[in-house]
């Protein structure tokens, strides 16, 4: 890692991702409070890249005021905050996603709502099953214009969420040695 | 750059044993052993990190990378054992090319057996749930973590879009 004139300036240079991950996290905040529901990808787009520019502007102060040594020891530190920053971005917007899309984190909800009373099979059965699960994603995958009925058939628009799963099927394959369920 | 290098050295280490340890033989608590992997991993190899002559600063630093790459990995790695209803879709959509799917195409992909049962089997299998003589009922666990998500979707007011 690159070194630098001040150890508190050091410290600075090493915990920048900490504040930006906040300026991200804030952002998302107070936009759910003006706003209201839940964030789709714009917002996250933009309140991430709000963080991103106070990560520039701890490295640009460091870098008026003399704390890096030379560009090379700059780059380095830089490699170092966008990588952990986008790390730290990635485990959120995943946490925050899983609140709202992920299976078990909704199941856990619905449990918690009738505790302690038992949910029977035939209680989550009724109200929240694969094909409420459907119709949510179809909604969710045409909205999002991933996907458009067109005389009762569902035809693929977008190529991203391909990749994605291709993505995904190699590294089952990879890791699990199977295809993916 | 050896910080950026020992973070990312470490975490690539963890990968391969994470790797190797999977392909020879497939631990029952998956998500429990690739947490060992990743936090045991950066200890076997601190005592090299003086011969690095890293400062409290550069560890941190190393300490930072290597956790969040650990963490954002640990998160990714849900997809690899589960298949999401929506990338199956996609998928499907995918195999079927210029002549599309119908509904019930994608009602025999996303049935109650292949992903609706599995999600509570393992929500059991990992102690957050109990199926008993009355039906399913959260563990102490389980009743803490459906609260600590239920607080952050109030925080962040988020809405449930599951389907449920």
């Amino acid at each position: 890692m690159p070194d630098c004139n001040n150890s508190m300036q050091l410290w600075a240079l090493v915990l920048a991702p900490l504040p930006a991950l906040g300026v991200y996290i804030l952002g998302l905040w107070l936009t759910a409070q003006a706003i209201g529901g839940t964030a789709r990808m714009r917002r996250h787009f933009g309140c991430c890249a709000a963080g991103a520019l106070c990560l520039v502007s701890v490295w640009a102060g460091l870098q008026l005021l003399g704390v890096v040594r030379s560009r090379e020891q700059l780059f380095g530190w830089m490699v170092f905050g966008a990588l952990t920053y986008a790390n730290l971005c990635f485990c959120f917007f995943n946490f925050y996603s899983a609140q709202a899309g992920a299976l078990r984190v909704v199941l856990l909800k619905v449990f918690l709502r009738q505790d302690p009373e038992p949910v029977t099979s035939a209680e989550l059965f009724q109200y929240h099953s694969a094909s409420k699960v459907l119709s949510t994603r179809i909604e969710q995958l045409e909205r999002s214009g991933q996907m458009e009925c067109v005389d009762g058939r569902y035809i693929l628009r977008k190529r991203s969420l391909i990749w994605i799963g291709r993505l995904f099927a190699m590294l089952t394959y990879l890791i699990l040695g199977r295809a993916p369920k | 750059m050896k910080g950026i290098l020992g973070g990312l050295g470490l975490f690539v280490l963890a990968l391969i044993i994470h790797l190797a340890w999977w392909r020879i033989r497939l631990p029952e608590k998956r998500g429990q052993a690739l947490m060992l992997v990743f936090l045991v991993t950066p200890l076997l190899f601190l005592p090299l990190a003086g011969w690095f002559v890293f400062s409290w600063a550069e560890l941190t630093a190393v300490g930072m990378l290597y956790f969040s790459s650990a963490a954002a990995y640990v998160i990714s790695y849900a997809g690899v054992e589960e298949t999401s209803p929506s990338l199956a879709m996609i998928r499907a959509l995918e195999v079927s090319g210029e002549r599309g799917c119908l509904l019930d195409d994608f009602r025999m992909l996303i049935t109650d057996e292949r992903f609706f049962l599995p999600r509570l089997e393992a929500l059991v299998r990992s102690g957050v749930l109990v199926l008993d003589n009355q039906g399913w009922r959260l563990t102490p666990r389980g009743r803490r973590m459906a609260q600590l998500s239920l607080l952050v979707s109030n925080i962040f007011r988020i809405q449930d879009n599951a389907g449920l």
